[in-house]
């Protein structure tokens, strides 16, 4: 075993850091700006989906099955060669992968929205109305919270999936972290290595938006929480250097 | 409706090549049921895995499944067919290396769904079943998994439609499968439009072929608990 990765060498991985820092860069831009674009998106399908008007609700149906089942690889494929070359309209490869990822994203998005609205109990807006609250009072500060923290940990998963999809984009020619250490794994010759890399440094970015992604989840329920939850969430890891407020023993 | 667009769609160059992209969807499909088929095996085991009480068990299983299920396809798929054969450690075909690609990478999402299939089951049934007598073992294989499995299959059905959809990535090694035969002939014939336009609809279908399916095995298996 140990004869075997003798040869390993990754000097060139680290000499390139800046190269592949640039491609992690990028790789977070398109992420977030793919995730906020596709929230939007999902909100939109999913109003449709819950349109009063036939045409529009089966409209909304129709998209997210079709966004659904297609692979963003075909999509990027179709969208940067197929539409440039049926009617000469060409995308530059940022704005091409983005589009495509939010679009995908949306559909899943959308059935997730759809999903969180309906889970919420419909006693909660009977109480409200009861309560003699106005809709958008009840909509503003009953329903949507709730809807939120039923759908934070599935958007979550898709966040972490549009972060490891960006690394199709380098089939369009995206200077991404794979794009680049593919360049640079072609250059050496070292292609164990710098994949390899790649492949730590997507698992520590994942790891790391996981762990964040929980915390954002705790937050939104923390009115959920008992004592003991909240006390045992402090000491964890990403509880360092959070305030100890000593709640007074009940 | 084709009238209007402002190109023409030409279909001749896709009926000439028809031949050639359902061989390839039929090889697409391939790879990702023997794919799909390698991460159920490997799921239930590293589910167990992780479930268990030693941590020489549950830390493996654990890291496996991270591993799995952070790491893109694609760099599974470089990883496995460059780098691994740089190194000497093992040269794969692409068929065979875009099956490991995909089984490994569903292996950690089918493991997160058995085990919430199996956290699914009431405690009561393992109660049950140890009251009446049975072994742990026994207990396991007639009275909890099937349950546990019934539960499980419509997102495993996702699991394979992610599978795939994944598997259109294979054509990046050069496994000549639906995609590949398109982007061949798109270059050849310089049609990508209609090449791409075909390749997306064939995927669309197979998906909402995988979907309707995973419907109706998922009413047969659930007929013992319909009322």
């Amino acid at each position: 075993m140990t004869t075997l990765f003798a040869a390993l060498d990754f000097g060139p991985v680290w000499e390139m850091r800046s190269e592949l820092l640039k491609g992690i860069g990028n790789m977070a831009l398109i992420a977030v700006v793919s995730f906020a674009l596709a929230i939007v998106g999902g909100l939109l399908l999913a109003g449709m989906r819950q349109s009063r008007s036939r045409p529009i609700a089966w409209g909304g149906f129709l998209l997210i099955q079709f966004l659904r089942g297609i692979a963003l690889y075909v999509l990027l494929l179709w969208m940067f060669f197929g539409l440039a070359s049926a009617g000469g309209f060409q995308f530059q490869p940022i704005p091409a992968g983005i589009l495509a990822l939010s679009l995908l994203n949306s559909a899943y998005l959308a059935e997730i929205f759809r999903a969180g609205y309906e889970a919420v109990p419909t006693g909660q807006k009977e109480a409200a109305m009861a309560c003699g609250l106005p809709r958008r009072t009840w909509f503003f500060r009953i329903h949507l919270p709730q809807v939120t923290q039923i759908t934070l940990p599935a958007m979550g998963n898709v966040f972490v999936d549009i972060i490891k999809d960006t690394s199709i984009l380098s089939a369009i020619g995206v200077t991404e972290l794979l794009r680049e250490s593919q360049r640079w794994a072609q250059f050496y010759q070292l292609p164990f290595e710098f994949y390899t890399a790649a492949a730590l440094i997507y698992l520590a970015i994942v790891t790391l938006v996981t762990f964040g992604w929980r915390r954002l989840e705790r937050r939104a329920g923390r009115h959920l929480q008992t004592q003991a939850t909240v006390r045992r969430s402090r000491s964890l890891l990403f509880g360092i250097g959070a305030r100890s407020e000593t709640a007074p023993a009940p | 409706m084709i009238a209007v667009l402002p190109f023409a769609f030409d279909y001749s160059v896709v009926s000439e090549h028809s031949g050639e992209l359902l061989r390839g969807l039929l090889l697409t499909v391939e790879v990702a049921a023997c794919g799909f088929a390698l991460a159920a095996v490997l799921g239930l085991p590293l589910a167990l895995a992780g479930r268990s009480r030693t941590p020489l068990l549950r830390i493996p299983a654990t890291m496996w499944i991270a591993l799995a299920r952070g790491v893109p396809l694609l760099i599974v798929i470089f990883w496995l067919y460059y780098a691994a054969a740089q190194e000497g450690l093992f040269s794969l075909t692409a068929f065979i290396a875009g099956m490991l690609s995909l089984g490994l990478t569903g292996s950690g999402y089918m493991a997160e769904i058995y085990r919430s299939a199996l956290s699914a089951v009431p405690t009561g049934q393992f109660e049950s079943a140890a009251a009446i007598g049975l072994s742990r073992a026994q207990a396991f294989r007639v009275v909890i998994l099937p349950q546990a499995l019934r539960t499980a299959i419509p997102p495993a059905m996702n699991t394979f439609v992610m599978l795939l959809k994944g598997a259109t990535l294979l054509s990046v090694i050069g496994l000549a499968d639906m995609f590949y035969a398109a982007k061949l002939v798109a270059v050849n014939e310089f049609k990508p439009f209609e090449l791409y336009t075909a390749a997306a609809v064939l995927v669309i279908a197979v998906t909402l072929v995988a979907a309707i399916g995973s419907g109706l095995v998922e009413r047969r298996l659930s007929k013992g608990v319909r009322r």
